[in-house]
């Protein structure tokens, strides 16, 4: 019990984060949301579901329904590559959904203090970032892997 | 109470496992519940009429309204101008109404999946993994207007 609270200051203050980027830019999502990362399945389109969602997959079994980061993100077609990847995201209460990303770099750590507020000037409520975090030259944005669904199922 | 444990297990076999008429459109499959299927014609296009700018058949005494599904889907249907189209005839609440199909692979029974953040949608009950692809579950309730 004692070392499991250790456990949990130290994570308060750095985190691990998956980092992949969608188009040009890159892209962070805490690994405690993430399942498993796969390559590029075989999607099975869903007419009428919102036009960012590609369709649903079949991993090991379970349906699960895959949405777009482009698409999502910046509204651009998807481009797939060799690199293009699946992250499983759990959305909590054991749902699961994947996201399509152009490639997966690597596993960050990142400490909270490192991670500032996303700009003032994006509308608050509209933004999928949770802030931003710089490591070396390059800007990480945090998702908010629950608002990545609020908005098109609300 | 033992009574009361088989009550549950019969209600989850029956919300999750069926039979269905598996459909084929273009190149993607479609699962429809034979419980509300009955039965499959073959039309011949001379014999659909329009009410309403709708197309609809005469079946036995029967109206029933043509769903095309491959138009709703939005799916890129490549086949040329036949001169019969396979039609579903499907009964909810006693309104008739008939998919156009493309092709029949036949019934199977099948294990009905929930489609995680899409379930709410207009169309589908959910998806049923098969040998080698996935079958959306056409929701045929939500097809009565």
């Amino acid at each position: 019990m004692n070392e499991l609270a250790v456990y949990e200051n130290k994570t308060a203050e750095e985190k691990r984060y998956i980092v992949f980027n969608v188009g040009k830019e890159i892209y962070g999502i805490d690994v405690t949301c993430v399942n498993t990362i796969i390559q590029m399945p075989i999607i099975t389109r869903v007419p009428s579901a919102p036009n960012c969602f590609s369709g649903i997959i079949n991993l090991r079994g379970e349906i699960i329904s895959v949405m777009s980061l482009n698409k999502r993100l910046n509204s651009n077609m998807d481009t797939f590559t060799k690199d293009t990847r699946v992250i499983i995201l759990d959305l909590g209460n054991g749902s699961l959904m994947g996201v399509i990303v152009d490639g997966v770099r690597e596993v960050m750590i990142i400490d909270e203090t490192d991670i500032e507020d996303p700009s003032p000037f994006l509308k608050e409520g509209e933004s999928l970032v949770r802030g931003v975090a710089k490591k070396g030259d390059e800007l990480i944005s945090i998702l908010e892997v629950t608002a990545l669904i609020k908005r098109e199922i609300a | 109470m033992e009574s009361f444990e088989l009550i549950t297990t019969d209600t989850n076999t029956d919300d999750n496992t069926q039979q269905a008429l598996i459909a084929g459109i273009n190149d993607e499959t479609y699962a429809i519940p034979l419980s509300s299927v009955l039965t499959i014609e073959n039309v011949a296009v001379s014999d659909i009429s329009s009410v309403d700018q709708e197309a609809v058949i005469h079946l036995r005494g029967r109206i029933i309204p043509l769903i095309y599904l491959d138009k709703l889907f939005k799916i890129e249907s490549c086949k040329e101008d036949e001169d019969n189209i396979t039609v579903v005839v499907c009964m909810h609440n006693d309104a008739c109404f008939g998919f156009v199909v493309d092709k029949l692979y036949g019934q199977r029974d099948i294990t009905s999946k929930s489609l995680g953040v899409l379930q709410d949608n207009a169309f589908f009950a959910g998806a049923s993994i098969l040998e080698d692809n996935i079958a959306l579950i056409l929701d045929v309730p939500a097809f009565v207007a």
